[in-house]
């Protein structure tokens, strides 16, 4: 497994990036976020696609599923990811119908 | 007047995050963001310098942020990224004008028949106005470089004004690495895809059996390029392992003249660049060696066991060393005492400031003094 070495060619994959085109809403952005061990509520910004991983030179993983669960994990999140996080106990569905 | 008042809500931050964010770019080096804006159009540049001389803030103009040399690394700045002024502005028969932040695959991509033909390794995301700033060379160097293709630049000089520029007067712009001002719209010259030439590729068991058939092909009008990967790059590249040059021909004389076969043979580069960076080589350097002292600087590197490859017409080579190791010191030392030099492609930035000299470094400052007096824009890269 490749670490990310902050080379910024995936940023024009992310969907975020090319709308908002912030760096710190860009993979790159978010790998600094990482490694500082700064936990925002803009990670949520990341879609999770995967783009970045795909395209990436160096075949780096990124871990930015691993990275959203530690967010959750140091309390930061938005409400509607608590508001899906709670139907999903309640009924198993991330919107909140049940059978 | 305020920042947050000329770039509104949207243009405007001063978080921690966006400050961490942008306080490093693709390099090493790690800097100080105070504030980043993000500009949408020339009144809000002009208005930025204006605030910067009141309140002497220094700014780093910021394009795809894919400096290796701190580029684009702050010293207590204001980042100003240009990513939201990439509009298009006008297509013509042979030219296109955009603004700065503009994407060069995109551009392409959008072109047709008729596109920008210079194109670095960082392609998907490199900005028009980055690459006129670094003067950069594409992978196929028989193009140029960039500044060969500008026709016009408007800029915000560091004295807050507003200049639209046609050549000559548009090159004190190209290169200078964002110093003397803020490249705003660039007009380029575009050119067919369609081309005439061809490629053969040789192999050699020894460096001076290559330079003797280098030799031969020096000068002749028919050669535009001739592309080297030593032994252990060729390796790399899956070859075998033994030396290689790649030459390319004006006209059919070459063997390789599939239009996708020479697609595969331009990408050569970008595939060992990656391949390299992957294998921890996170120095990789770019002297320019005159043709009469290339023999021995090659053997130099390969007695060091360095890999190596570049552009042998050129004199430009790129020596790739692991990370860490103390070796470019050394070579640099050795291009010093061989009256050659240490930068020619990847700019200076912070890093390499020492490696800019002679008539290069005097140029540099009286553009510095005509345009940015202050020295507001990119403060301490390229010369002190």
């Amino acid at each position: 497994m490749s670490k990310c070495i902050e080379c910024g060619l995936c940023k024009e994959v992310c969907p975020s990036f090319k709308i908002l085109r912030r760096e710190s809403v860009s993979p790159r952005g978010f790998v600094i976020m990482q490694k500082k061990e700064v936990y925002d509520k803009i990670f949520y910004l990341c879609t999770l696609c995967g783009n970045c991983e795909k395209v990436c030179p160096y075949e780096a993983k990124l871990g930015f599923l691993e990275f959203r669960e530690k967010c959750v994990d140091e309390g930061i999140t938005t409400n509607s990811n608590t508001k899906t996080i709670e139907n999903l106990k309640k009924t198993g569905n991330p919107y909140g119908f049940s059978d | 007047m305020t920042l947050r008042s000329i770039f509104g809500e949207g243009g405007f931050s001063d978080s921690e995050i966006d400050r961490l964010v942008y306080s490093r770019d693709a390099g090493d080096l790690e800097g100080e963001a105070m504030a980043v804006v993000w500009p949408k159009d020339v009144k809000q540049l002009h208005a930025l310098v204006g605030y910067a001389k009141r309140q002497d803030y220094n700014l780093v103009i910021r394009g795809a942020g894919t400096s290796l040399q701190g580029g684009c690394v702050p010293v207590k700045s204001i980042i100003v990224d240009m990513s939201k002024m990439n509009k298009v502005l006008e297509i013509g028969d042979d030219f296109i004008v955009v603004q700065a932040g503009a994407v060069l695959d995109e551009l392409n991509h959008r072109l047709g028949d008729k596109i920008i033909p210079i194109k670095p390794f960082n392609h998907a995301v490199c900005t028009i106005g980055g690459m006129v700033a670094m003067n950069c060379r594409g992978m196929d160097v028989s193009k140029g470089r960039i500044g060969d293709y500008v026709m016009g630049v408007d800029v915000v000089d560091g004295t807050g004004k507003y200049m639209k520029l046609k050549n000559p007067t548009a090159k004190n712009f190209v290169g200078l690495e964002g110093t003397t001002g803020i490249i705003a719209h660039v007009k380029l010259k575009l050119v067919s895809k369609k081309e005439y030439r061809s490629f053969s590729i040789y192999n050699f068991n020894t460096l001076s059996s290559m330079m003797e058939k280098v030799e031969k092909f020096r000068g002749k009008e028919e050669i535009k390029s001739i592309l080297f990967f030593d032994d252990l790059a060729s390796a790399m590249l899956g070859f075998e392992e033994k030396n290689h040059i790649v030459v390319e021909f004006l006209g059919d004389k070459g063997v390789i003249k599939d239009v996708k076969e020479i697609e595969r043979i331009l990408s050569f580069k970008e595939v060992l660049y990656h391949k390299l960076r992957k294998s921890r080589f996170g120095q990789i350097e770019d002297p320019k060696i005159d043709s009469d002292k290339m023999a021995g600087f090659l053997y130099w590197l390969r007695k060091k066991s360095v890999p190596v490859y570049g552009h042998l017409c050129l004199g430009v080579v790129h020596p790739c060393f692991k990370e860490f190791s103390k070796l470019p010191t050394e070579m640099h030392e050795l291009v010093e005492t061989i009256k050659c030099e240490n930068a020619s492609d990847f700019g200076y930035g912070f890093k390499r400031k020492s490696f800019l000299k002679g008539e290069k470094k005097v140029k540099h400052k009286i553009l510095k003094e005509q345009y940015d007096p202050k020295d507001l824009l990119n403060r301490g890269k390229v010369h002190e």
